[in-house]
């Protein structure tokens, strides 16, 4: 599969804490990816990278073959890079419609929706619509987060921990949303801490520790690996496993 | 509330029953139709003269509007910008004798392109940071003015007694034919309301408001927030140029002295009408005006004889002060509340009245 985003030698310092150390990713055309690992492993802050949110120290991410870690934000979004975030992100005092309504202005190129309405209904929001975003269910606003994600067009869609936060039932809706995302022809990436969720989601895991990849692979593969099982579950329980 | 202007403009497009008729149209109706009959009802050529200020200043809150409550970036630039705009007329009048008809492009344009010569820095910041930048940018506009003496005649000003070019046999000069400078200067602050309404409908507009709800947000669905900052404040600008050749026409004399309404302080006069009137509603600077000029003159017709001029400033800042406390959406939103709950008293009665009726029949 063609390598659509590729993330060379990335290191990003923050005063004196190396949050991403050399660091090198490859996404591939189509597919979900599933970034993983502990807190402070720099997920998030590879998303920042990617997204523009946030200036590399060094290092070169090119999306397409176009190096992007130089661009602004808005920038990267409108070449179809788009990500979500952990925290609840909506436009407040607005409804559900209205804050795909606002996200649709960024959007460069040929909408993935005819319209909101599409939108909508691909979200299960349609009922909804016209209620306070800031005030529907935490389901809801984690679907309309993505949603708000998908009006700008993605061909690459990042997440941000979606699941967290949610029950098995939300979280099994998630799975499938993810699932209809990518039918649509879009890239996903994401970031995630429920282990099971994960390995039934994503064809491939990356494992993030310390601002490094320690494991890449198939999801039965990596649960495997005496590294990624030290790092999540301690050297002792590695060992045992080992033998 | 971002949208209750939308939800508003949606409701008067609309066919409504006597109550709703009351809640919506009255309030609005009254205030846009009631500053035509002003110079048949205001008794003396000096309220007349205050009423052709309030015009002025709807401009110029009109424009403050569009960068302050739509995009959400505390300008203080924005009476200097109403200076820059006062300036480039009068220096064109007195040394070119431009006609009005070029004046308000020419001051428009000239105050959007010194918003956008402040705002390419400033807008590189956010917050505390841009409001200080607008503020400092503000100050030296207007120091420059006061000592470029060879241009702008320093602190003396420029007088300009040359009236508004007449429109066919209407004339409007501003010593004896105050009414009709007044219907001039309504025009435009008629004009400058269209403008606030279609910029409000759209997608620039839309642009807008995303901005001042979430920029982190509005930025990652590829929105280029700095260029539409520009845009905001550029069109912003626009309309503080437009007031300011009619401040130019009215006060015949302009000047930048520390004390004049072209320093950064001035403004912060105007953002009060705003937040007075209603932040979140069209005519929200448009109510804000008409108060902040004519408060002080209700005030002295009242008890004038029992306060001087300082102290009634006093009493209207108190009042300024609970109305900013007591009715966070303005004068508009309180308006539009009070009228709603009044229109919800009358469709209960009038569904009453119809259950009594209906008992009866059966």
């Amino acid at each position: 599969m063609a390598v659509v985003l590729k993330v060379e030698r990335l290191s990003k310092n923050f005063s004196g804490v190396r949050a991403l150390d050399d660091l090198d990713v490859e996404v591939h055309e189509g597919e979900i990816l599933g970034l993983v690992g502990p807190n402070g492993s720099g997920k998030t802050t590879l998303f920042n990278c990617i997204t523009g949110f946030v200036r590399p120290t060094s290092g070169r991410i090119v999306w397409r073959e176009r190096d992007i870690s130089r661009l602004a934000p808005d920038q990267i979004a409108r070449l179809g890079v788009v990500r979500t975030f952990q925290q609840k992100m909506v436009f407040p005092k607005a409804t559900v419609r209205e804050n795909l309504e606002m996200a649709w202005q960024g959007r460069r190129g040929g909408p993935i929706f005819k319209n909101c309405g599409d939108l909508l209904q691909f979200l299960d929001l349609a009922e909804i619509e016209g209620r306070l975003a800031t005030d529907i269910p935490f389901g809801s606003a984690r679907n309309l987060g993505v949603g708000l994600a998908l009006a700008a067009s993605p061909q690459l869609l990042l997440l941000d921990e979606p699941a967290a936060g949610l029950n098995q039932d939300e979280t099994r809706d998630l799975g499938n949303l993810i699932g209809q995302i990518r039918e649509l022809g879009i890239t996903v990436c994401v970031i995630e801490h429920d282990m099971p969720f994960i390995m039934s989601l994503c064809e491939r895991i990356i494992v993030l520790h310390v601002g490094r990849k320690i494991a890449e692979g198939e999801p039965a593969g990596v649960a495997e690996d005496p590294d990624v099982i030290s790092v999540f579950l301690g050297e002792k329980f590695a060992r045992r496993t080992a033998t | 509330m971002a949208t209750a202007i939308g939800r508003l403009t949606n409701d008067i497009t609309r066919q409504y029953p006597l109550p709703d008729l009351l809640s919506i149209r009255l309030p609005l109706a009254i205030l846009l139709i009631l500053p035509i009959f002003a110079p048949m009802l205001l008794p003396s050529s000096r309220l007349l003269s205050l009423a052709v200020t309030v015009g002025i200043f709807v401009i110029l809150a009109n424009g403050l509007h569009v960068i302050f409550s739509h995009t959400g970036q505390l300008s203080l630039a924005h009476t200097t910008l109403w200076g820059l705009g006062a300036y480039a007329a009068a220096l064109l009048t007195v040394h070119y004798n431009w006609p009005t008809a070029a004046l308000i492009p020419a001051a428009g344009i000239t105050a959007a392109l010194g918003a956008v010569v402040i705002g390419i820095p400033a807008f590189r910041t956010a917050g505390f940071s841009f409001t200080i930048i607008t503020f400092a940018s503000a100050e030296i506009l207007r120091l420059v003015g006061n000592n470029w003496s060879s241009l702008t005649n320093g602190s003396i000003g420029i007088t300009v007694l040359t009236p508004p070019s007449s429109i066919g046999p209407v004339q409007f000069n501003t010593f004896d034919l105050l009414a009709n400078f007044y219907y001039l200067t309504l025009a435009f602050a008629y004009l400058s309301l269209v403008g606030i309404f279609l910029i409000r409908q759209s997608s620039l507009g839309r642009t807008f408001i995303t901005i001042r709800e979430n920029e982190t947000l509005a930025r990652s669905v590829g929105i280029n927030v700095y260029l539409y900052k520009l845009i905001a404040f550029a069109i912003s600008g626009f309309y503080a140029g437009v007031a300011g050749v009619f401040l130019m026409y009215h006060q015949k004399h302009i000047e930048p002295g520390p004390l004049s309404q072209f320093g950064a302080f001035f403004t912060i006069q105007f953002l009060l009408m705003i937040l007075i009137g209603g932040r979140f509603s069209m005519l929200g600077p448009t109510i804000g005006a008409i108060i902040a000029v004519f408060g002080p003159v209700l005030i002295n017709a009242g008890f004038g004889d029992v306060l001087d001029s300082t102290r009634i400033q006093i009493v209207f800042g108190a009042g300024l002060v609970l109305t900013v406390l007591f009715s966070p959406n303005g004068v508009a939103g309180q308006t539009k509340q009070r009228f709603g709950a009044m229109a919800d008293r009358l469709r209960r009665y009038q569904e009453r009245r119809q259950g009594a009726n209906g008992g009866r029949t059966a």
